[in-house]
C-alpha cells in the first residue's frame, strides 16, 4: 500500500482517475436529485421524506470523513507517513462542511416532524461535539507553526475524538431520544425509497472523494513550491 | 413529481443550503488548485 502512497505517485493515479472520479459525481447526483423528487410522499411524514435523500448521506459522510481522518492519522503517528498527515489535514474541512449541511437539513426536517429546529437529545448533541473536534482539529493545525509538531498534536485529537462516532451511532439505542432509530439496515424504511437514498448517499460520497483527491494534490503542490522558494533563498 | 406544498418552505431551504454549501466547497476546492499549480510552474520556470 505505501508503494502506491508517496506523493509522485498518488499525483499520477490521482490525475487518471478524476475525470472519472467527475463525471461519475456528476452523474449520481444528478440522477438521485431527479429520483428525490419522483417518490410518493411518506404516509406519516409527508413530502418532508425528500429531505431524507440529503440529510442521511451528509450525515454518514460526515462520519465517514472523522473514520478516515482518524485513520490517517494513526497511520501518521505509528509509521509517519508524510501523506497520511495531508490526507488527514485537507478531509477536515470538508468533514465539517457535512457535519454542518447534516445539522441544517435536520434542523430544517425536525421543525415540521417534532415541532422544534434543536433539541440538546444524545444524537443531536453528539452531532454538534462532531463539528466541534472537526473546528478544534483544523483549528489545532493552524496554531503550530511547526509542521511536524501539529500533526502530532492533531492526530492525537482526531484519535481521541474518535470515540465519538460510536456514541453518535449507538446514541438512539443507549438514550432516549426524540430522533428516530436506525430505520434503513433495519428494513423499516419502504423499499421505493432506497434507490433515491442509495444514489444520493453514492453521489454524496462520490463528491467527497473528488474534493479530498483535489485538496490533496493542492497540499502536496503547495509543499513542493514551499521547497523550491527555501532551495531559491 | 412529489407535491411539497404543505411542506415547501423547509424542503427548499434544506436543498438550497445544501447546494450552496457543496456548490462553494466545489468552487472554492477548484480555485485552489488552480492557483497551487499555477504558482508551481511560475517558479519551475525561475
Amino acid at each position: 500500500m505505501f508503494r502506491y502512497a508517496n506523493p509522485a505517485q498518488f499525483m499520477r493515479l490521482s490525475g487518471a482517475v478524476l475525470p472519472w472520479l467527475a463525471a461519475a459525481t456528476v452523474l449520481t447526483l444528478g440522477v438521485g436529485l431527479y429520483w428525490s423528487f419522483t417518490v410518493p410522499p411518506d404516509y406519516q411524514q409527508g413530502s418532508t421524506v425528500t429531505i431524507l435523500f440529503i440529510h442521511v448521506p451528509a450525515d454518514l459522510v460526515a462520519m465517514g470523513a472523522y473514520a478516515a481522518i482518524a485513520v490517517a492519522s494513526f497511520f501518521s503517528l505509528v509509521w509517519r507517513h508524510p501523506l497520511a498527515d495531508v490526507a488527514a489535514r485537507t478531509a477536515a474541512p470538508l468533514g465539517a462542511l457535512f457535519t454542518a449541511l447534516g445539522l441544517i437539513t435536520g434542523s430544517l426536517w425536525g421543525k415540521p416532524m417534532w415541532g422544534t429546529y434543536w433539541v440538546w437529545d444524545a444524537r443531536l448533541t453528539s452531532f454538534l461535539l462532531l463539528l466541534f473536534l472537526y473546528l478544534g482539529y483544523s483549528a489545532l493545525w493552524n496554531a503550530i507553526d511547526d509542521e511536524v509538531r501539529a500533526a502530532r498534536a492533531a492526530a492525537i485529537l482526531a484519535l481521541v475524538g474518535a470515540v465519538n462516532l460510536p456514541i453518535i451511532h449507538f446514541s438512539v439505542v443507549w438514550w432516549n431520544t426524540l430522533h428516530q432509530g436506525e430505520s434503513i439496515l433495519s428494513g423499516k424504511i419502504a423499499a421505493v425509497y432506497l434507490w433515491p437514498f442509495f444514489t444520493m448517499m453514492l453521489g454524496y460520497s462520490l463528491l467527497f472523494a473528488l474534493l479530498w483527491i483535489i485538496r490533496i494534490r493542492t497540499e502536496i503542490v503547495n509543499r513542493r513550491a514551499r521547497s523550491l522558494m527555501q532551495v531559491g533563498t | 413529481m412529489i407535491d411539497l406544498a404543505p411542506y415547501a418552505a423547509f424542503i427548499l431551504p434544506a436543498y438550497g443550503f445544501s447546494a450552496l454549501g457543496l456548490g462553494i466547497a466545489t468552487l472554492l476546492t477548484v480555485i485552489a488548485w488552480l492557483k497551487a499549480k499555477a504558482r508551481l510552474a511560475k517558479l519551475e520556470r525561475k
